[in-house]
C-alpha cells in the first residue's frame, strides 16, 4: 500500500522527518481526539460505555471509504471520503435522535447502533460480492485502522480538528459540570441545555471523522481513555479532559509503534493490536475498581 | 401590570406536549410572601410548577414574573430571578456538597468561568450556613442520603440568590428535625424579602408557612382544576379538603396558642 518502496535509499533525516515524524504526530493526535470525542459522548449520555463510533461516524466512514475502494478511486481521496461519509451518518443518527425541545440521548444510541448495522452490513456486501478482487484486501486493511504511509498533509486537517475541539471542550467544561446534575436542573441554573447538547455533539462528531479519516478505524481508545482518566481524576471536568487526551496519545502512539515493529516484515493493524492489549487490560481495570462508579 | 404581584398566573394550563394536566389556573403571588400549591396525587403540583420556572412550555396562558412575560426573558436572567429545586436530584457525578453548592453561581457567571469572586465565594458560604451544610460540604453527594441531598439542593438554589424560590416537596426525604429547620428557614428567607413556592402534601406545613395555599382537583376524564385560592385558615376547611381529597380530615386548633393561625390536621 505505502508509497514508501518507490523512495531511492533515503537518509536516515528523511525518514525521520518525512516518514516517521508526522506518523507519530499523526497517532498522537487521532489518539487524543478519539479520546476526548469518547469523553464528550459518555457525559452527554452519562453512561461510561458510550463511544464515538456510537455516533455511526465510524460505520459511515467504512461504507464510504469501501465504496470508494471498489469504484477505484485514488487512495489519496480516502481521507476525505472517510470524513464525508462519517458526517453523513452523523447528521442522519443526530436527525433520529432530534426531539421537541432538544436531543434524546437514548435515540442516539438506538440511532446509532441501527445505522452502524446496516451500513457495516453492506460493507460486509461489498466486499463478499466483490468476487475476491484485490480492492476487497484493501478495504479489510482500511477496517482494521492503521497510520501506515499517511503524512504531512494529512497531520494538518486533523490537528486543527483535534485542536479546536479540544479547547471547545475544555471551555465548555463547567457547563459539562452543570448538565451532570440532570437536564432540568441544569436549565433552572440559566443552561441552554438542547444548544449545549447540540454544540457537545458536533465537537465530538467533527474530531471523531478526522480521526477516522486519518486512521480507519481505531476502535477501543475512546471507551478506554476516559474512563482511565475518571479513575484518576476525580471530581475536575478540566483535568479529566486533558487526561483523556493524553492517555488517548500515548495508548495510540505506543500501539502504532507496536504494530510497526512486532510484526514479521508486515504491519500488524494498529486498530486490532489496540483492541487486543486494550481489552484485557480494561477488564483487569473493571475488577480491581470494585464498587467504584464511574 | 401592577409591580405589586412579583409572579402572577394568567389562565394558565401545563402539561406535556400540549397535553393540559392541569388547566385555567390563575394566581396572584406578592414579594415576601409564601404561597403552596396542594392536592391529591396525580393532580398536576409538579407540573404547574414546572412550568412556573418555564421547564415545560405552558399549554395555554402566562406566567409574568415582576410583569415580564416569562418566556421573554434569556435563560440566565430568568436564572437569576427564578431557582427550582425538584423533588430528586441526580447524582450520576461524584461531586462534593460544597462543589454543587457552587453551582449554583452558574447564572451569575460567565458560561466558561470556574473560578469563584469574593461575591460568589461569600453567596455560597451563607448558602451552606443557611441549609445547615457546615459538617457535609466535603462530602460527596452520592455518599449522604437522600434528606442531606435535599438540603444540598435547596443550599445550591439559596447560592443563586434569587427573588423567586420554587420547591418541589420540599419536606419529602426530611426528619422531623429537618422539617423544623426547614420551616425555620422559609420563614427566614420570607422576612429577607424572597418568595417561595411549593408543592406540599403536608397540610401541617401548609398551614405553618404559607400565606396562601392553591388546591388542584384532580378528575377522572379532564385535566385538573383549581379547586380554591386563599389564606390557609379561610380555604382549609372541612368542607373544601373533603372535596379536593376526597375524604373526610379533622381540623384541630392548637390550645397551646389559641391567638395563633395555625391549625393542624388529622385523618
Amino acid at each position: 500500500m505505502g508509497g514508501t518502496a518507490d523512495i531511492q535509499t533515503p537518509g536516515l533525516a528523511d525518514i525521520l522527518t518525512q516518514i516517521r515524524l508526522p506518523r507519530t504526530l499523526i497517532a498522537t493526535t487521532v489518539g487524543a481526539a478519539l479520546a476526548v470525542s469518547g469523553y464528550i459522548l459518555q457525559a452527554l449520555s452519562r453512561n461510561p460505555l458510550a463511544d464515538p463510533y456510537l455516533t455511526g461516524v465510524s460505520s459511515g466512514s467504512g461504507l464510504a471509504v469501501a465504496t470508494s475502494i471498489i469504484l477505484g478511486l485514488d487512495f489519496a481521496f480516502m481521507p476525505a471520503s472517510a470524513f464525508a461519509g462519517g458526517l453523513l451518518a452523523a447528521l442522519l443518527v443526530a436527525q433520529m435522535a432530534r426531539r421537541a425541545g432538544g436531543l434524546s440521548v437514548t435515540r442516539l444510541i438506538l440511532a446509532g447502533v441501527a445505522i452502524s448495522a446496516v451500513c457495516g452490513s453492506l460493507i460486509t456486501l461489498i466486499i463478499t460480492q466483490s468476487g475476491g478482487a484485490p480492492q476487497a484486501q484493501g478495504i479489510i486493511f482500511w477496517l482494521a485502522g492503521g497510520i501506515a504511509g499517511r503524512g504531512w498533509s494529512d497531520l494538518s486537517t486533523l490537528a486543527i480538528y483535534t485542536v479546536g475541539g479540544i479547547i471547545a471542550t475544555l471551555l465548555l467544561s463547567k457547563q459539562i459540570r452543570v448538565l451532570t446534575l440532570g437536564d432540568e436542573t441544569a436549565q433552572a441554573l440559566g443552561v441552554d441545555v438542547s444548544r449545549l447538547q447540540w454544540i457537545l455533539l458536533a465537537c465530538a462528531v467533527l474530531m471523531c471523522g478526522a480521526a477516522v479519516s486519518a486512521s480507519g478505524l481505531v476502535a477501543f481508545v475512546g471507551l478506554i481513555a476516559p474512563n482511565l482518566a475518571r479513575m484518576l481524576f476525580v471530581r475536575d471536568e478540566r483535568l479529566e479532559i486533558i487526561a483523556s487526551a493524553l492517555i488517548g496519545a500515548v495508548l495510540v502512539t505506543l500501539s502504532d509503534l507496536a504494530a510497526r515493529t512486532l510484526g514479521q516484515g508486515q504491519e500488524l493493524p494498529l486498530g486490532t493490536l489496540l483492541s487486543l492489549v486494550g481489552g484485557p487490560f480494561f477488564l483487569y481495570l473493571i475488577s480491581t475498581s470494585k464498587g467504584q462508579e464511574v | 401590570m401592577a409591580e405589586e404581584y412579583i409572579l402572577q398566573l394568567d389562565e394558565v394550563s401545563a402539561g406535556f406536549s400540549a397535553q393540559a394536566v392541569v388547566q385555567d389556573v390563575s394566581l396572584k403571588v406578592k414579594r415576601g410572601t409564601i404561597a403552596a400549591i396542594a392536592g391529591g396525587n396525580g393532580a398536576g403540583k409538579s407540573t404547574l410548577l414546572k412550568t412556573i420556572a418555564r421547564l415545560l412550555p405552558t399549554v395555554k396562558g402566562k406566567v409574568f414574573v415582576e410583569g415580564h412575560d416569562i418566556n421573554t426573558l434569556a435563560l440566565p436572567l430568568l436564572a437569576k430571578k427564578i431557582a427550582y429545586v425538584p423533588q430528586d436530584i441526580s447524582n450520576s457525578r461524584d461531586l462534593t456538597v460544597e462543589d454543587m453548592v457552587a453551582l449554583g453561581r452558574n447564572p451569575h457567571q460567565k458560561w466558561w468561568q470556574w473560578r469563584s469572586d469574593q461575591n460568589d465565594k461569600r453567596a455560597i458560604e451563607e448558602s451552606i450556613k443557611a441549609a445547615e451544610l457546615e459538617e457535609l460540604r466535603g462530602k460527596s453527594i452520592t455518599e449522604i442520603s437522600g434528606g442531606e441531598r435535599q438540603r444540598a439542593a435547596i443550599a445550591m438554589s439559596l447560592a443563586q440568590e434569587p427573588e423567586i424560590l420554587l420547591l418541589d416537596e420540599p419536606t419529602a426525604h426530611l426528619d422531623f428535625k429537618h422539617q423544623k429547620s426547614l420551616l425555620k428557614l422559609l420563614l427566614q428567607l420570607k422576612a429577607q424579602g424572597m418568595t417561595i413556592i411549593t408543592c406540599l402534601h403536608d397540610l401541617n406545613f401548609i398551614s405553618q408557612v404559607a400565606d396562601q395555599v392553591l388546591c388542584l382537583k384532580k378528575s377522572s376524564r379532564q385535566p385538573s382544576i383549581q379547586l380554591f385560592a386563599g389564606p390557609p385558615r379561610q380555604v382549609l376547611t372541612r368542607e373544601n379538603l373533603k372535596q379536593a381529597f376526597d375524604t373526610d380530615l379533622r381540623i384541630i386548633q392548637d390550645s397551646a396558642a389559641a391567638d395563633s393561625d395555625v391549625i393542624f390536621f388529622g385523618l
